[in-house]
């Protein structure tokens, strides 16, 4: 059952990045967009990871989209834009994409990819971990999840408070606890960044208006 | 992972829902089209121009500073479902938080960019 989903997400996924990259027309491909951040947002919930997809489906689907779509309409022709991708030479090319899929099997195949597993019988098995993500997709996050849980429940005493009700409040709770207390200068530093983001987009995007257009406005009012 | 089965078909009915009934009245309406029916519906209205037109470039600032408002109610999640273990230190915290973020907003205000002129 999970694993059907799995890979209804990752189809999804795939199929809306791989149209984004190939897909003529840049309206088609913006929209294509969508499905592959759908797509990444419900691999986050089978990764453990329910604040995450919050997260993406929040900023990436309601904001970063719209912005690029937004970004698409401002465009000027759009429909008679020619979309070239002129990356260089076939050769050269070619080679750069081979090799990066080689470096991406190396890491799924290759011999550091394995890292030991104690079972409950307490043999240390060695798993591939892409073994590990064809048998069950979302197992390799679960050992992560055992061992923040077990890191959570030293800092903040019981772990029966730290342990979510399966699932109820997820890892916001945990991510909340952190980042009010060992990571508070980060928290506050965000709101800093996001004001000079604030500042710098009025800055940028807007046009001032000239002394002219201002006594014209006031005049008017 | 089990209680976010409801999620999963609540996806699963939205997409399909939504693709059956675009396609419903396709599949079983009759078609006799007449060239007014093939032109596009608009109140009775002769529509102008094409629908990929270029808009104005005033979307775009409310649409950025849509994303970082958005982005500050990301970070209120985590706090709103711890705040009451913590308790008034994290209270604190979020307004330094979002006072900050209402300085942004008190400049946006005052330089005009959410005016519509």
């Amino acid at each position: 059952m999970f694993d059907l989903i799995f890979y209804i997400f990752a189809f999804i996924t795939v199929v809306g990045a791989a149209v984004t990259a190939i897909h003529r027309n840049i309206v088609y491909a913006a929209f294509a967009l969508l499905f592959t951040f759908v797509g990444v947002a419900g691999l986050y919930v089978m990764a453990n990871a329910d604040f995450l997809a919050v997260t993406q489906m929040m900023v990436y689907v309601g904001g970063i989209l719209i912005l690029l779509i937004f970004g698409v309409m401002l465009t000027n022709r759009i429909q008679s834009a020619n979309i070239v991708v002129n990356a260089g030479p076939k050769p050269v090319v070619a080679i750069l994409s081979l090799g990066l899929l080689a470096i991406l099997c190396a890491a799924f195949f290759g011999p550091s990819a394995t890292h030991s597993e104690k079972s409950k019988d307490g043999k240390t098995a060695s798993v591939s971990s892409w073994s590990n993500y064809t048998q069950q997709p979302w197992a390799a996050t679960q050992w992560n999840k055992d061992a923040n849980e077990r890191i959570l429940s030293e800092k903040f005493g019981a772990p029966s408070e730290v342990k979510t009700k399966e699932g109820s409040s997820g890892t916001s709770v945990e991510i909340g606890k952190l980042l009010l207390s060992d990571y508070l200068l980060p928290f506050e530093i965000v709101s800093i960044v996001l004001l000079v983001a604030l500042i710098g987009a009025t800055m940028i995007a807007r046009k001032e208006p000239t002394l002219e257009e201002e006594a014209l406005s006031e005049s008017l009012s | 992972m089990s209680n976010y089965i409801p999620l999963f078909l609540m996806l699963v009915i939205a997409f399909g829902f939504g693709a059956i009934m675009a396609n419903l009245s396709k599949w079983i309406g009759p078609k006799k089209p007449t060239k007014e029916k093939l032109s596009t519906y608009e109140s009775g209205m002769e529509p102008i121009g094409t629908t990929r037109d270029r808009i104005s470039i005033k979307y775009y600032i409310v649409a950025m500073l849509f994303i970082i408002f958005d982005i500050e109610i990301v970070f209120l999640y985590p706090w709103a479902v711890t705040f009451d273990k913590i308790g008034v230190f994290a209270l604190g915290e979020m307004f330094l938080f979002l006072a900050l973020l209402f300085i942004g907003y008190i400049y946006i205000l005052k330089k005009g960019a959410l005016q519509w002129d």
